[in-house]
């Protein structure tokens, strides 16, 4: 897992950055649907355990977690 | 009335949903009118403030190969987009991270609206009616 520094930002344009993983924002701004749109990056891994770890040692009041790869994984098929 | 656009290609119906406790936490959840509660992976209560001593009670559902015995919890903000629900209990699950989600949207929170799935322009639209609760 990568702990970020990263500045506020559009959250649309940072996940096009990260292929497959797991990223956690802290959101500064939603839209009309309460969509986040504005936040700063925090950390980003595959692992979503590793990201719910880290959250659990910081102080972030509202928080986003978002996965950047297909939904489900390509070729599989989800009964849930 | 709640109006959200979604892909209606996509395999899964997600929506982003917010969960409001200690702690403010946003995740993406799937639409899924053919399950009864809504579930959400209990990693995520964790951090927002639903610790194990809050985790007390537990309830069995089975998915579609096989029961499963977990904890529940009430809670006290749940919503999606403008609609929300208060004192919504859901099922504490451990989600497959591969599936992308941490979660999904049963009828629990659901059956407090009309609820409109346009596949024709990719609008759900949500909109709540007088049940007398």
């Amino acid at each position: 897992m990568e702990v970020m520094a990263m500045e506020t930002n559009d959250i649309l344009q940072i996940e096009k950055q990260y292929q497959d993983e797991w990223l956690l924002f802290e959101v500064y701004e939603v839209d009309e649907h309460e969509r986040p749109i504005r936040g700063k990056l925090l950390a980003h891994s595959p692992s979503h355990a590793a990201l719910d770890e880290f959250l659990s040692k910081i102080q972030c009041d509202d928080f986003y977690v978002t996965y950047t790869g297909e939904r489900p994984k390509k070729g599989m098929a989800v009964v849930l | 009335m709640t109006q959200l656009p979604f892909d209606p290609k996509a395999p899964l119906l997600i929506f982003p949903c917010h969960i409001k406790y200690r702690r403010s936490g946003r995740v993406w959840l799937a639409l899924d009118t053919g399950a009864s509660t809504t579930i959400i992976r209990e990693s995520i209560l964790r951090v927002i403030g639903y610790t194990s001593e809050l985790l007390t009670a537990f309830a069995t559902f089975g998915d579609a190969s096989q029961s499963h015995f977990v904890p529940k919890v009430i809670l006290k903000s749940f919503s999606l987009a403008g609609a929300k629900v208060e004192n919504l209990e859901v099922l504490c699950h451990t989600i497959p991270e591969e599936h992308g989600i941490d979660g999904v949207i049963g009828l629990n929170f659901l059956r407090h609206f009309n609820l409109n799935l346009s596949f024709e322009q990719g609008i759900l639209t949500l909109e709540r009616f007088n049940s007398g609760q």
